[in-house]
């Protein structure tokens, strides 16, 4: 009667002072956190060290028990408690000792069918597929420029984002918990490195993740449109010869092109008018919804 | 068939394997299951959960974090082994202050309520 009288109470005054609180029970919000992030150690030592402290833990635990209660230690079951200690101490340290698999090594490991796609060219998409998806209201397109910052400085698309190679299994915890309609699209100046920036995202389970087909030259070959003045002054993005796409296999991941500046994005190409171009490209982004994490 | 291998490995999308009727039944006896050992273990008892907050009897603590050593050890077991993809597996997020605060009523609410 007095427990069910304090529950009513205390859901009374909660339910009408939960606005005033929810600043703070907002708050502080971190969130996927885990220890190896506040830590920063691999993820078998911290196995290993939760384990380790754990059998102390146990052991003081017993010690309290016995000392607060007056009692002697209950020697009749150590044999089983040295054996369960034994055994998950020995798996932990198995743990520690194989270590977590790196993106690449998940990548082949857990996506076979997803190299199928690199394969096929199935995950490499068009410029013109970009810049519809760019345009597209529906669709978050994020894209991440994994070149050196030097030929990020002298022309980017407009909104892409510099990041290195070294920096993506980090931000892919920032990626996954972009919202389902989320397109993620890596390139480099051809696609040898933007190629490995797909794997590791892939490899960290990141969804919607593409290829900017033949990198930065290609997107430059289809939208770099120049008029004969700005030419001659020099003040636009040199033409390149044309050339076939450079795939990863073929290219040599270096800028084809030439700028009278380091001018980043300001350049006409790095905005192309999207009603000024016919959408002509295979379409090959299949937008997959998320997976909920299982699990909780 | 083909769907039921498009997420391995694990977490698996039981709902998209079984179903609805199958994904309640798995739940369910899950549920049952981890309410069952908490039952045995004597820890439907609020003497036994205040014991703890008095050091007399630590076996809410043990047990708790024997569960959480031993899921630990499978959980990244699995991880390094290659069957459970730990990215997709769910963490709580974390809001710090919050959640310390929570703890502590949540304790005391445990101390007082076994008396």
């Amino acid at each position: 009667m007095f427990f069910v009288g304090g529950l009513s109470v205390g859901i009374f005054i909660f339910s009408n002072t939960v606005d005033r609180i929810s600043d703070f029970w907002n708050s502080s919000y971190m969130g996927r956190y885990t220890l190896m992030d506040w830590l920063h150690l691999p993820t078998g030592v911290i196995v290993a060290g939760i384990v380790i402290l754990a059998m102390f833990l146990f052991w003081g635990a017993e010690v309290v028990e016995n000392a607060v209660n007056g009692t002697k230690p209950d020697k009749s079951k150590t044999k089983y408690k040295l054996i369960g200690a034994a055994s998950i101490s020995v798996l932990a340290l198995i743990v520690a000792f194989i270590g977590q698999p790196t993106p690449l090594e998940r990548y082949q490991k857990f996506f076979p069918d997803k190299a199928e796609q690199l394969a096929n060219r199935e995950v490499q998409i068009e410029p013109p597929e970009l810049l519809s998806y760019i345009a597209n209201d529906h669709v978050r397109t994020v894209m991440l420029d994994v070149r050196d910052e030097a030929d990020y400085n002298l022309f980017h698309i407009k909104d892409a984002k510099n990041v290195s190679i070294d920096e993506l299994p980090q931000l892919s915890k920032e990626l996954m918990k972009m919202p389902a309609n989320t397109l993620f699209v890596v390139m480099s100046n051809d696609e040898a490195r933007a190629t490995e920036a797909w794997k590791i995202l892939v490899g960290e389970s990141v969804d919607n993740v593409y290829i900017l087909e033949g990198g930065i030259n290609n997107w430059l070959a289809t939208y770099n449109i120049v008029n004969e003045e700005e030419r001659l002054k020099g003040t636009a993005i040199a033409f390149a010869p044309p050339e076939p796409i450079a795939t990863a296999a073929t290219g040599t991941d270096t800028l084809r092109y030439e700028f009278p500046a380091a001018l980043g994005d300001q350049y006409p190409a790095a905005e192309p008018n999207p009603e000024e171009y016919e959408f002509e490209f295979t379409p090959k982004v299949k937008l997959k919804t998320k997976q909920p994490a299982g699990g909780g | 068939m083909e769907h039921l291998f498009v997420s391995f490995p694990g977490p698996f999308p039981i709902q998209a394997m079984y179903g609805k009727i199958g994904f309640y039944t798995v739940t369910l006896l899950i549920g049952f299951g981890f309410g069952y050992m908490l039952e045995i273990g004597g820890f439907a008892k609020s003497e036994k959960l205040a014991a703890q907050f008095y050091l007399t009897d630590m076996t809410v603590f043990k047990v708790m974090f024997s569960a959480i050593v031993v899921a630990m050890v499978l959980v990244f077991g699995a991880a390094a082994l290659g069957g459970l993809d730990y990215n997709r597996v769910f963490v709580n997020e974390t809001y710090l202050w919050p959640g310390i605060v929570g703890g502590l009523i949540m304790g005391v609410g445990f101390v007082i309520g076994g008396y």
